[in-house]
């Protein structure tokens, strides 16, 4: 990067060199700027999608501070300051719903990175290339399907009168899984995993294949089993991988799954203490009048608290060790 | 990491296990798909049905339209998406790379703040672990050059 530098000749070198200079005032900037032309350019299709797409509707937000009318639309609708937000915040379930939402998404995050690293580790440590595809594939086919098939499938497995569960190993005292509470932090936290660990499987298999074999080599002839291997080569390699996923991970730790909390519980009554979320809530709110109101504050909220840990989080990263930080 | 063969054997059983957790449930969906109706209300969803027909398949051949509209309209926006996707984030991702570029550090944030907050971050994933591969790489590469030298 060009310093600071006032040496006419350094400048001329620099500038016959094609670099940009900032500090050297307007005149030299423009003119430096024509190479990178064809880039600009291309920049564009993508720039005008952001700016429609994601930049544009920013000014919705206005709606979580209004009381919204679908008749007088976004500016027309009456301004009522922050009732939209004093109403989330004094309803009776505003308790449950958030800490439903931050402890499914803490046990998301350690169950899914957890399990994705053994499964990553066992399936870097198998010598046949063909059966290794299997199981990678294998691992990645839950991702592919929706959340309302899936949300059929556990259904199938669960259902009172025709599930499997209650045909094959509770034939004799079947369940009512769908009326019962205790065992659907386990289910769900079980069907998030299996939808969604071939993602982090993967990077993680990415991760492990990048590791030098020779280190291997050296530590079993300095006398280190399996274990000691692993804790001090593979996992210290997989440390920029597994940062990165628990930075975005942050980002999205009020944002729930809503196909996984709202379809796969059948929205089944006795089920709302351990399967309500913020999402589900402020869906249920939107049929209710002035409901779009009170969406948009809650998903302001979201987005807001969400952003904030994010930069909290890559700053605390950045301190710690600078190069696995995200910005 | 790869020598003894119990040691494989073990791995290879947990893997076949894992493999089918996953695959299970959607083999049970199959199966039920192609389950007689009459036995699915008595003897409930299973692996082994006791009678099978294809009877929910000549349902879909018979009510098709809103079905093949359905997958017809599915295709249509993932193969536009995906392609249309692609050209446009290969040019900025290209003009993104170019270190020199006036402006790329602000662009780049513009471009992946919106990534980093969403939902569905996965895009934003590959270019972090692009760009640390080549912070690693240009490393490297100033490693090596600086051992030459001495």
């Amino acid at each position: 990067m060009p310093s600071r530098s006032n040496d006419a000749a350094e400048t001329a070198r620099l500038a016959a060199g094609g670099l940009p200079i900032r500090r050297e005032g307007n005149m030299i900037k423009m003119r430096k700027l024509k190479p990178y032309l064809p880039l600009y350019l291309m920049m564009i299709p993508c720039a005008a999608y952001l700016i429609v797409n994601n930049y544009m509707p920013m000014v919705g937000i206005i709606s979580a501070f209004k009381s919204f009318k679908v008749s007088e639309g976004i500016f027309g609708s009456p301004w009522v300051g922050l009732k939209n937000f004093e109403y989330l915040f004094r309803s009776s379930d505003v308790a449950t719903i958030v800490r439903n939402t931050l402890l499914y998404n803490g046990a998301f995050i350690i169950v899914n990175n957890v399990v994705g690293i053994v499964l990553a580790i066992l399936i870097t440590g198998i010598k046949s290339d063909r059966m290794k595809k299997w199981y990678q594939s294998s691992v990645l086919l839950p991702f592919t399907m929706s959340m309302v098939v899936i949300s059929y499938v556990v259904f199938a497995f669960l259902s009172q009168q025709n599930g499997m569960l209650n045909n094959s190993l509770f034939k004799n005292n079947p369940v009512e899984w769908y009326n019962d509470p205790t065992w659907w932090p386990l289910i769900l936290i079980v069907v998030n995993c299996w939808k969604y660990v071939g993602y982090g499987t993967l990077i993680y298999i990415a991760g492990i294949s990048g590791i030098d074999r020779s280190l291997y080599e050296a530590a079993s002839i300095d006398g280190a089993g399996k274990w000691k291997q692993i804790r001090s080569i593979t996992l210290p390699a997989l440390v920029p991988s597994i940062v990165t996923l628990f930075l975005l991970s942050i980002g999205r730790i009020c944002y729930s799954d809503f196909g996984l909390f709202y379809l796969v519980p059948q929205n089944s009554g006795p089920l709302f203490d351990v399967t309500a979320t913020i999402d589900t809530y402020v869906y249920g709110a939107l049929m209710s009048p002035g409901g779009i109101g009170r969406s948009a504050a809650t998903g302001l909220l979201q987005a807001v608290v969400g952003f904030v840990l994010v930069l909290l989080a890559n700053a605390v990263v950045r301190r710690l060790s600078s190069k696995d930080a995200i910005f | 990491m790869r020598e003894s063969k119990s040691q494989q054997l073990v791995f290879h059983v947990i893997l076949i296990l894992v493999a089918l957790a996953m695959i299970v449930p959607l083999l049970l969906l199959f199966m039920s798909s192609i389950t007689d109706e009459n036995t699915l209300v008595s003897d409930g969803y299973s692996l082994f049905p006791a009678k099978l027909s294809l009877g929910a398949y000549t349902y879909i051949t018979t009510n098709s339209s809103t079905i093949f509209r359905a997958y017809g309209i599915t295709i249509l926006v993932t193969a536009i998406g995906t392609a249309a996707g692609l050209i446009v984030t290969a040019l900025m991702s290209f003009s993104l790379s170019i270190r020199d570029l006036p402006g790329q550090s602000v662009i780049s944030f513009l471009v992946f703040f919106y990534d980093a907050v969403q939902r569905r971050p996965r895009s934003f994933i590959h270019h972090v672990d692009g760009l640390r591969r080549r912070q690693y790489d240009l490393g490297v590469r100033a490693a090596v050059h600086a051992d030459q030298r001495f």
